[in-house]
């Protein structure tokens, strides 16, 4: 008998145990979401400055690289993933590049599938047009965000997941952080410091 | 290599006195209690969290009614999306099936991020004999790491140990790096950042856990606010989860409630930096990720637990608020214990799982106030389970005589109550008179006495201060 058989053998012991006492049946719950208003988008950039984040958006007749620019504010190299490389991002003053190998850059642009408002939350992902792990690796992360993906709650956001149809699906909220060392909360224990989002309308 | 602890009385009596004696480990936890129940406490005032609580705990116990049911749609749905499932109903099966995959992909070095089941496996131990190099790539993990210790919480898992501890980890075993750099707490975190940086490169296999398994998408979910999980996947071939058989909720919606309650309780905030949801190996022109998938799910007794008094245990998401708010782990920590699961999850878990003979002592380290019952996201009645196992204890004759003997006359006392309120008004006249500084009811009590000074400044029962402030 395989340690499967033998696993589901016992669940079926204990399905017999249960009905013996008379035990009766729990139903599925249903889900209950959370009620947000209408207002997700002010929602959603209230609880990025609560989760260590900043929101910027981005300006009328503004380009998506001068906006960067200026969230970056430094003279950096800034990678970008395969996700956006369709943005014009020539510039007088920064560089930027596509970023190809886990290099651990100082700064990385890409960009998210949906944001989530109950949370601040984003979701991103590999794939054949996104190296997930550079997000990981950089310090500080500038992750693009479409107002037209915002969904409500984290139930909405469980929903979008198997439309991304990615191998990886991330909800990242803020950036990296550990309490591990004296209780005191530190940001970019392993990944980003910083996290930036520019919301384009 | 890790010792294995002794798990006899003596043996928890012997650590439960040199904690109590250790000054440094009981500020370091008094600090720490503080912080994370102070954190939980915050966090589950909103005013939704009574709902989804319960709906956390009515979807977990739905599961355990129906594992198989969820646990073979995983399977399928899982090697369906390109993972291979394995079943391991032991810990040397899981070792021996884990060693294998590592030997078989070639894999001298592994990275691994935090994983109760791997301590209960003692993984870490079974690769040391391999010869196979882990790195633990949670901060608090690699902190006991370093130490040869094992976790001592189920999410800070270094939480008894104070920076000046840490400090002295890092510079015996950083020993490469100048002796007399910086070492404040954000210069720590910095440096383990670097080291790890190296691990991850060097490590072509990473093994994480999982929090949740969705049995209608075959999804792994994984929740850490370091990132460290996803570092451990993304940069090695092949991606080893290893998860206990219970984790396993029907949809991904249904995760949901069960994320919110898991990062509130364990006083992370209302969601976790990262919650990962990873479905098979690397696709065709996918940038990255790890070639292969393996899921070993784990049983350890787990299954022996279903349609039993203890089965809500196995409703456990791990956050450990139960340790966080019980006064009797925040004295010592968890390292007392002796065991993988300290604090109340382990006093109501153990002695179901190993038997009231080889660890029913766990369950009397309680002062049963019930914070842990309060604080569970899941609603484990976790004190009414370290009651059963006194019970059962007491009926088996199991634990020291004078303790038997002493339950009996308390026990015939609690039914003659005229009789208990003359003992407990003699008793306090007592205290009066031979409790206090010189201690000489200590002889008679014991260690009850060694940390309590029996000296009352009110010698009224609690009935009569009672029956006085109604007046």
């Amino acid at each position: 008998m395989s340690a499967r058989d033998r696993i589901f053998e016992r669940i079926r012991q204990g399905h017999a145990r249960r009905a013996a006492r008379g035990h009766e049946p729990t139903p599925n719950p249903a889900v209950k979401r959370p009620v947000l208003g209408d207002e997700l988008t002010a929602l959603w950039i209230e609880q990025v400055g609560l989760h260590f984040g900043t929101a910027h958006t981005l300006a009328e007749g503004q380009r998506v690289a001068d906006a960067v620019e200026q969230i970056a504010d430094s003279g950096h190299i800034i990678g970008f993933d395969a996700c956006v490389a369709s943005q014009d991002w020539t510039s007088k003053t920064a560089t930027f590049e596509r970023a190809e190998a886990p290099k651990d850059r100082p700064i990385f642009v890409t960009a998210a599938h949906a944001a989530v408002a109950e949370t601040g939350s984003v979701l991103m992902s590999g794939g054949t047009n996104r190296k997930l792990i550079n997000a990981y690796l950089v310090r500080h992360l500038i992750v693009l965000v479409s107002e037209a993906t915002m969904v409500g709650t984290l139930e909405e956001a469980a929903e979008r997941i198997p439309e991304i149809n990615e191998r990886q699906v991330i909800l990242m909220t803020g950036p990296s952080a550990t309490g591990d060392i004296g209780g005191e909360l530190i940001l970019g224990a392993q990944a980003a410091d910083r996290l930036d989002y520019l919301l384009i309308p | 290599m890790l010792t294995e602890p002794d798990v006899t009385l003596e043996a928890f009596r012997k650590r439960v006195r040199e904690a109590l004696d250790n000054k440094v480990l009981r500020e370091t936890m008094e600090n720490d209690g503080r912080s994370w129940s102070g954190a939980t406490q915050d966090l589950i005032k909103h005013e939704n969290y009574a709902e989804w609580r319960r709906q956390a705990a009515n979807t977990r116990q739905h599961v355990l009614e129906n594992l198989d049911t969820y646990l073979l749609e995983f399977e399928k749905n899982s090697t369906e999306a390109g993972a291979e499932v394995l079943w391991c109903d032991s810990t040397e099966d899981a070792q021996r099936t884990i060693t294998s995959l590592v030997k078989k992909h070639k894999g001298s070095s592994v990275v691994k991020s935090k994983s109760m089941m791997t301590e209960e496996i003692h993984l870490r131990d079974a690769f040391a004999r391999e010869g196979i190099h882990v790195t633990e790539t949670d901060l608090g993990e690699y902190i006991v790491q370093l130490a040869n210790e094992p976790p001592s919480h189920v999410v800070g898992p270094a939480s008894h140990k104070s920076i000046g501890e840490v400090q002295e980890l890092f510079l015996e075993h950083h020993s490469e790096l100048p002796a007399d750099r910086p070492l404040d707490s954000h210069a720590l975190v910095e440096e383990s950042r670097l080291v790890l940086r190296d691990e991850y490169t060097a490590s072509t296999i990473g093994i994480t856990g999982a929090n949740f398994l969705i049995a209608d998408s075959g999804t792994i979910v994984t929740v850490t606010a370091e990132g460290n999980a996803e570092l451990t996947v993304l940069s090695a071939d092949v991606h080893i989860v290893v998860t206990g058989v219970e984790r396993v909720v029907p949809t991904l919606e249904q995760a949901m409630p069960l994320l919110r309650t898991l990062c509130r309780a364990s006083g992370s905030g209302d969601v976790v930096s990262y919650i990962s949801f990873v479905r098979g190996a690397r696709r065709a022109n996918d940038l990255d990720g790890p070639k292969k998938l393996y899921i070993v799910l784990l049983d350890l007794k787990r299954t022996d637990l279903l349609g039993t008094t203890a089965e809500s245990l196995l409703r456990c998401v791990r956050c450990g608020a139960c340790m966080n708010h019980c006064p009797v782990y925040q004295v010592g920590g968890g390292h007392v214990y002796g065991t993988v699961y300290p604090g109340p999850l382990g006093k109501a878990l153990l002695p179901y799982s190993y038997g009231v003979e080889t660890l029913g002592y766990l369950a009397s380290a309680s002062v049963g106030c019930k914070r842990c019952d309060t604080v569970c996201p899941v609603e484990i009645p976790l004190t009414a389970l370290m009651e059963e196992s006194k019970r059962e204890s007491y009926e088996r004759r199991v634990g020291p005589w004078r303790q038997r003997k002493m339950m009996s006359v308390y026990s015939w006392l609690c039914t003659r109550p005229r009789i208990f309120h003359f003992a407990e008004r003699t008793f306090l006249r007592l205290t009066r008179v031979l409790g206090g500084r010189n201690r000489r009811l200590r002889r008679f009590l014991g260690p009850w006495s060694k940390g309590r000074d029996l000296q009352f400044h009110d010698s009224r029962t609690f009935l009569s201060q009672y029956s006085d402030s109604k007046r």
